[in-house]
């Protein structure tokens, strides 16, 4: 067989060296990209950076102050995120098959680079000393350098020679992704860095020890990992079960997933017995009651004509309530009647959707009831900076609760704006326009010091709950501009189709043309979570923990008993590295659940 | 009515549903203005909420487990342990400079003790008033020796030059208003924190950097390698007596922080320490006997205390010469010779005797 | 009615309508069924409804501002704020107002700079990710993905530490230098604008809108005859030729405008000033007027025959009612305000200048009498600080740029140039291959291919992203707070710090960045409107 082929050569010439300018440019660009790679190398293997700063301050990046006895609940988070992920691959899991050829391809692409990367490295970098005088150290010897070249280059090679012969072998696609997330768990165990140990009198032990890169979160990494393929395996066996009802029920547990951890294993509210006995089991009774009555009696013929009157009558009895005290679990299943009374009239037609609207009726309340308990009970994490979020947690409960409160918000503009009625058209056009036009930082300085000034006396919010509000204006606006695009690319015929077979306005919207809009806005929504997730590192400017401010102002202060002063540019750099790391990951597979809904194609 | 109204309207209700009051938003504290007081607020929530700056060395820092540390941290803990006999029940805020004294207004915090000069605009325009003075500061300027600056530099020495500070804070004022009256031109970069302010002074961007004394001590103690900078002018440019702040509408608070303080600057007066307040001899010192509740504390119950309140404090907190040691020494301020000694001793820490 | 074929439903539905034509009005319904009158009395309603929450939030705020012993109040704009600000034209400002101006002034510097060097630097990342050279293309790509998954607050910090890495100024490097970087900041040379700069720069622009009209003349002889006429060619010739006459001392032609506006202002100053109010408010009336009978006549035409939709009520009721107001108010106290204003005699809310002034001001620029060389270029300095060890940049020589400006401006521009590149490279793929097919099989060279095709159709489509874009570059300058840049948002917050004053600061930045993208935006739909398709 050959080994290298004509057509490569040709590749090589026709988009590198295609003419005069097209090599100029190639080895201008060339050139210009090594430099830049070793300088950014060079940089990061300089003795002058401190990299201990990061690896002994990583629980201050990820939870900061949460307190050390109940850190378990944090890492159930995260391992409940991957339960439910491995989930989800699982039953959807489509069996697309990876060639053991694509894979070796694959790992001979990668080494290959790595090779690249190792060889072009610089082996010196430039310093400055405390007088000021610079001078270049050497960082990778010759000796360190061949010792990383040759596992490498021979990995390279193996995995060419292994792609070039034909195996039949084939592997299940998810199966390679989790596999491959194995390695850094792997890398965990096995790779040591200096890092930064205290006896336990509290002195310094010296030397620095070399220590598994993550030396007390191998094991719970571990024990994560070990939950995904479990659950993956579970999920493909419920896919195999053909359990019908779970296509609805993963999306929605998606859904609910951060109110739950957020109010009820992040927080651990302190759960009254008898506020929980006298308030929340008499609700869930009630309105479960009123929610049977309503889908049971509604479309009978003698109550059709109190139908609008009973849902304005409700409506204005929510209206009355949003001024008077009362606890906000009660004002939340009033508005739930609210909806439920203008949708049963559509859905509860027949006796089989009868039966399924009171079973969503009674999961629903039941799964608010829950939820609104443990964000309602206090907390029962002390921390000594008032919050207990900070750092990793912080810009996650940001970025995902931000997106959570700004969609209402967005629709509710959106469809203000495509009124036919002028005058709210005009308010809400407004209302967009100048929300939009004024900088984020700006309405985060108004949520840290105004925002208390307009409560009336007495009630207090928290922090985080003030970005939340103003986050909600600002990103529900932006939200609207894209949902309107949506809303008037749906072509008039659609309207006038609903109309022609019957349907009431408000079933054209939710049945029609909402759900046509939403689908073309969803790529949006993915892409607002990534930027609420940019947006977040904006906090650290009025005073919020977050990854940010603990790398640039809280770890560069420490001074006791380590000292960690002038670390900026290496905190930042790994600040930037962890953004990235997130933030193009997503976006990849937005594009490529983009692909798969098909959006944008007929 | 057109039905998309109703469901706008409707929708605007979910809205304003959401945000009037939002879920986590039940740990709202309401409080009923007239009838209850800071201190049986506080002691009906359990703990102490103490406003501090959490990156001012020596005052309060962060460190990396997330708990604060610093003179200002431990007069945090002296209040608590005065009203609950436990110092620890303590939530510290970190506020910039920017939010210390909304957040003091809107009852984000109990008490404000986050190195604040007491001035007069701040005494009478913001609503809150000042315990005494914990520590006697003053603003001062530093620059390098090599750059031909000394201790015994004065104001007009930096005509022409760049100094850095931070923003919000009468640092500002003090320093244009004093280039102003000598004379001398100065290019002022203010930034964020006071941190940043000193990285631009050790990459020399800024040639001087200004804030006040013990800020500038504390810095130079940890990042001075070469020991080459200099605190000058020895007259400070301002006085800036540092000390507690809370809101002015509750003068039973007020006496509760202002005798802490007290408390602790008596106990330096008799040598009281946390290691002797058990064996010391009180009979013959009544007034300390009076403090430490050894009769029947009626000057402590009085202001709603129990009556071992300041027993507590010196016993899990120490006195304030203890205090000051343990946080400002390692920095390198010492009370010897500066305005923070012993009214015998030639300073200005006084107090009240305890009658 | 409910139950009969729809046939009859629609006979009497029709029949109804005539018949309320015929009335135009509310008769034999009952009004509170109207469609009409449930539609404005619910927007009523839900405007009492939002005006009333909009008072009660406003007065629960002045109320708790007053009991901080804050009030809200405008006074300390004019009060001395007693701070110094690193940059702008008044480092010491003697007011809170000219404090905000300077603010204002270090914003629109980032924001006019960097939107022509973001466009520049996007155009080029935009078209080398479509470049056919494998390396050209995945380098810009890759560029792309690391700016665009990092916020811009870490790179703007990134920059800042980066360039303090640099070592400061020492002795050693005193003297004239070309250009220098070090922690106080960059210095390079920069033309300095001598005594004849306006004339000249006037005089650029005349010369480019000559060039481009030989450009069009030369292109209709190419279309008309078929000849090859080389209009680049000429117009890049005669634009040369011109702005080396001007150089030389061409632009004293452009004195001309120097002389006219002396006249204008003698002439603004003339005129009195209540003739001014007069005409104004004639001109509102007689617009107004035309305005609604337009509206009326077009309602005539066509087969609604005569009735009036609500948008119709509503617009012609809101022009009449904004019309009259105007009207009223120009002969109010601020009308003579504005009339005095344009005539030069009375300062316009403390403006220290009316409109014959401003001519005046632009007469004693456009000096006929002026002569030099427009611009020199002037190379920094490094000297010493009066007598002591300092070493600073010399303010007086080339240009400097200090660390918060470089951080603030290169995070900026580099963050919007890899959105514009994403712009320029949709644009440019959304035009479809059958175009530039058919233009080849025309016989079109590949030059002309792209200007004459390919890029009008992609400016096209291209135009409303670009705008939004620089919206957000304006926008993106506000972190400049993270970097002690002092932008407005800065200034605004040391402001509020020491005057107290929050409300009053975050109107002024909400109406300066509202008007900011109100400017912005009118001028991509001026644009966007002139470049449109012409459609059936």
């Amino acid at each position: 067989m050959r080994l290298i082929k004509n057509t490569q050569l040709r590749w090589v010439r026709d988009n590198l060296f295609s003419s005069m300018g097209s090599t100029i440019l190639s080895l201008i660009t060339g050139y210009m990209t090594i430099v830049a790679y070793r300088g950014t190398v060079g940089f990061i293997l300089s003795p002058m950076r401190q990299w201990s700063a990061i690896t002994y301050n990583m629980q201050l990046y990820m939870i900061f102050n949460y307190m050390e006895e109940e850190s378990w609940r944090a890492w159930a988070s995260v391992g409940v995120a991957f339960v439910l992920a491995g989930i989800t691959l699982g039953y959807w899991n489509t069996g697309e098959k990876k060639s053991f050829n694509q894979i070796a391809g694959g790992l001979f692409k990668t080494f290959s680079t790595l090779s690249l990367l190792v060889l072009f490295s610089p082996s010196e970098t430039e310093i400055m000393n405390n007088d000021g005088s610079r001078a270049m150290v050497e960082v990778i010897s010759s000796n360190q350098r061949i010792n990383f070249l040759i596992p490498i280059a021979v990995v390279a090679l193996l995995s060419f020679l292994l792609s070039r012969y034909s195996i039949t072998r084939v592997f299940n696609k998810t199966k390679v992704l989790l596999f491959y997330l194995g390695l850094p768990v792997a890398l965990g165990w096995i790779i040591k860095i200096p890092t930064i140990t205290f006896d336990a009198a509290g002195a310094r032990i010296k030397p620095d020890l070399f220590l598994p890169v993550a030396t007390t979160t191998t094991i719970p990494w571990t024990i994560l990992y070990g939950a995904l393929w479990a659950s993956f395996f579970v999920g493909q066996f419920l896919q195999k079960k053909e359990i019908k009802s779970l296509k609805r029920t993963i999306p929605l547990s998606w859904l609910v997933l951060p109110l739950y951890l957020f109010s009820w294993l992040y927080k651990k509210p302190v759960i009254e017995l008898n506020k929980v006995l006298m308030n929340d089991i008499p609700g869930f009774l009630i309105f479960s009651l009123i929610g049977f009555l309503i889908i049971r009696y509604i479309t009978d013929e003698k109550f059709s004509k109190y139908r609008n009157y009973l849902a304005t009558g409700f409506f204005l009895a929510t209206a009355a309530i949003l001024f008077l005290r009362i606890p906000f679990l009660i004002k939340v299943l009033t508005f739930s009647v609210v909806l439920l009374l203008l949708v049963a009239p559509s859905l509860a037609n027949s006796k089989e959707g009868k039966r399924q609207l009171l079973i969503v009726w009674l999961v629903a309340i039941a799964v608010l009831t829950f939820l609104l308990r443990g964000s309602g009970s206090p907390t029962g994490i002390i921390t000594p900076t008032g919050s207990f979020l900070g750092g990793f947690s912080l810009t996650w409960v940001l970025a995902i609760f931000g997106t959570y409160v700004s969609f209402p918000f967005g629709v509710l503009l959106a469809l203000g704006r495509t009124s036919s009625l002028p005058l709210i058209r005009i308010i809400c056009t407004g209302v967009i326009e100048i929300v939009r036009s004024v900088p984020y930082i700006t309405w985060l300085f108004f949520a840290s010091v105004m925002l208390t000034v307009f409560m009336p006396e007495g009630i207090e919010f928290n922090l985080i709950i003030r970005v939340l509000i103003v986050t909600a204006f600002f990103s529900g606006a932006y939200f609207a501009e894209n949902i309107r695009g949506g809303l008037q690319s749906i072509s008039k015929g659609q309207y006038e189709a609903a109309n022609a077979i019957g349907m009431n306005p408000f079933q054209r919207i939710f049945l029609i043309i909402l759900p046509q809009a939403l689908r073309a806005v969803v790529p949006t929504l993915v892409g607002s979570v990534i930027t609420a997730f940019k947006d977040s590192s904006l906090v650290a400017i009025i005073g919020l923990f977050d990854v940010l401010r603990i790398g640039s102002a809280v770890i560069p202060t420490q001074s006791n008993p380590v000292n960690f002063v002038g670390t900026q540019l290496d905190n930042i750099l790994f600040i930037a590295i962890f953004y990235w790391i997130f933030c193009f990951t997503f976006s990849r597979r937005t594009m490529k659940i983009e692909k798969k809904l098909g959006l944008g194609e007929r | 009515m057109n039905k998309k109204t109703i469901i706008s309207l409707i929708v605007l209700a979910l809205v304003a549903v959401a945000c009037a009051t939002d879920t986590a938003a039940e740990e709202v504290v309401v409080e009923e203005a007239a009838a209850q007081t800071t201190l049986e607020m506080v002691q009906e929530r359990g703990f102490l909420k103490c406003g501090v700056s959490g990156s001012a060395t020596a005052f309060s820092e962060t460190q990396a487990d997330g708990s604060i540390t610093g003179m200002d941290a431990d007069y945090c803990y002296a209040v608590a342990a005065a009203v609950f006999g436990d110092y620890s029940k303590v939530e510290f805020k970190s506020l910039t400079s920017a939010e210390r004294f909304t957040s003091l207004a809107a009852g984000d915090v109990d008490v404000l003790i986050r190195n604040t000069t007491w001035t007069q605009s701040r005494d009478t325009e913001l609503g809150n008033d000042f315990g005494p003075t914990t520590y006697f500061d003053g603003q001062q300027l530093m620059g390098r020796n090599s750059d031909g600056l000394s201790a015994s530099s004065s104001l007009k020495d930096i005509d022409g030059l760049r100094v850095c500070t931070n923003a919000g804070t009468t640092t500002e004022k003090n320093i244009t208003e004093g280039a102003g009256l000598v004379g001398a031109t100065i290019e002022l970069v203010t930034v964020e924190k006071f941190g940043e302010a000193v990285d631009k002074f050790i990459a020399g961007e800024c040639d001087i950097v200004t804030t006040d004394g013990s800020g500038l001590v504390g810095r130079r103690a940890v990042n001075d390698a070469l020991n080459d900078w200099a605190i000058f002018p020895a007259t400070p440019i301002s006085k800036e007596p540092l000390g507690p702040t809370y809101r002015s509408n509750d003068s039973q608070w007020a006496d509760i922080i202002n005798w802490t303080v007290y408390a602790t600057v008596i106990a330096d007066e008799y040598g009281v320490t946390k290691a002797t307040v058990d064996s010391f001899d009180y009979e013959a010192a009544p007034e300390m006997g009076r403090l430490m509740g050894k009769n029947d504390g009626e000057l402590q119950t009085a202001m709603g205390l129990s009556a071992d309140a300041y027993y507590n404090v010196i016993s899990q907190v120490g006195n304030y010469d203890e205090i000051y040691s343990r946080n400002l020494n390692p920095v390198g301020l010492y009370r010897e010779g500066s305005a923070n000694a012993g009214w015998q001793d030639g300073g200005l820490i006084y107090s009240p005797p305890a009658r | 009615m409910k139950d009969a074929p729809l046939s009859d439903k629609i006979h009497h539905h029709v029949k109804v309508q005539k018949m309320l034509t015929k009335f135009r009005g509310l008769n034999i319904k009952k009004f509170w069924r109207d469609v009409r009158f449930l539609k404005w009395s619910g927007q009523l309603i839900f405007l009492i409804l939002l005006v009333s929450g909009f008072f009660y939030i406003f007065n629960t705020g002045v109320r708790n501002l007053e009991k901080t012993n804050l009030p809200f109040s405008w006074g300390w704009l004019g009060d001395t704020p007693g701070v110094s600000i690193s940059e702008g034209f008044a480092p010491l400002p003697n007011s809170g107002r000219q404090m905000l101006q300077v603010g204002m002034y270090n914003m629109l510097r980032i924001t006019l700079s960097g939107v022509v060097a973001a466009t520049f630097i996007g155009t080029i990342l935009g078209v080398a990710r479509l470049s056919k050279n494998w390396i050209v293309e995945k380098a810009s790509t890759g560029l792309l993905e690391i700016v665009r998954n990092i916020p811009l607050l870490v790179q703007m910090l990134f920059f800042q530490y980066f360039i303090l890495t640099y070592p400061p100024l020492r002795e050693a490097d005193r003297g004239d230098i070309i250009a220098h970087v070090s922690a106080k900041g960059i210095a390079y040379p920069w033309p300095q604008p001598q005594e004849a700069s306006w004339l000249f720069a006037s005089f650029v622009i005349l010369s480019f809108l000559v060039s481009r009209w030989i450009f069009k003349w030369r292109i209709k002889i190419l279309e008309r005859e078929g000849k090859d006429t080389h209009p680049f060619i000429w117009s890049l010739t005669v634009l040369g030729a011109l702005l080396l006459v001007g150089w030389s001392g061409g632009y004293k032609a452009m004195g001309v405008i120097g002389i006219v506006s002396t006249l204008l202002s003698q002439l603004f100053e003339a005129v009195p000033a209540i003739a001014y109010q007069t005409l104004f408010a004639a001109c509102f009336l007689l617009y107004g007027y035309r305005y609604i009978r337009k509206q009326i006549s077009k309602s005539n035409t066509g087969e609604l025959g005569g009735i009036l939709s609500d948008e119709d009520y509503f617009r012609m009721a809101g022009s009449g009612v904004l019309v009259i107001v105007i009207a009223v108010l120009m002969f109010l106290p601020f009308g003579s305000r504005v009339g005095e204003f344009l005539e030069g005699d009375e300062i316009f809310y403390k403006a220290d200048w009316g409109v014959s002034q401003y001519f005046t001001g632009i007469a004693s620029k456009f000096d006929m009498s002026f002569s030099g060389a427009p611009y020199e270029v002037s190379y920094p300095k490094i000297v010493q600080v009066r007598d002591t060890k300092f070493t600073r940049y010399s303010k007086d020589h080339g240009k400097v740029t200090t660390v918060g400006y470089f951080a603030t401006w290169l995070g900026v521009v580099l963050y919007t140039s890899i959105f514009i590149s994403e712009v320029v490279r949709s644009g440019i793929m959304a035009v479809s291959k059958g175009q530039s097919e058919a233009g080849l099989s025309l016989g079109l060279r590949p030059r002309s291919l792209l200007r004459l095709v390919i890029l009008p159709q992609a400016f096209r489509v291209m135009l409303p992203p670009m705008g939004n874009q620089y919206l957000n570059l304006a926008k993106n300058t506000s972190l400049g707070i993270a970097v002690a840049y002092p932008e407005i948002v800065a200034v605004g917050q040391t402001l509020y710090n020491q005057e107290g004053q929050t409300m009053p600061v975050f109107v002024i930045w909400m109406g300066f960045y509202s008007f900011i993208s109100l400017t912005i935006s009118g001028i991509i739909n001026f644009y966007n409107r002139k470049f449109a398709l012409v459609e059936r």
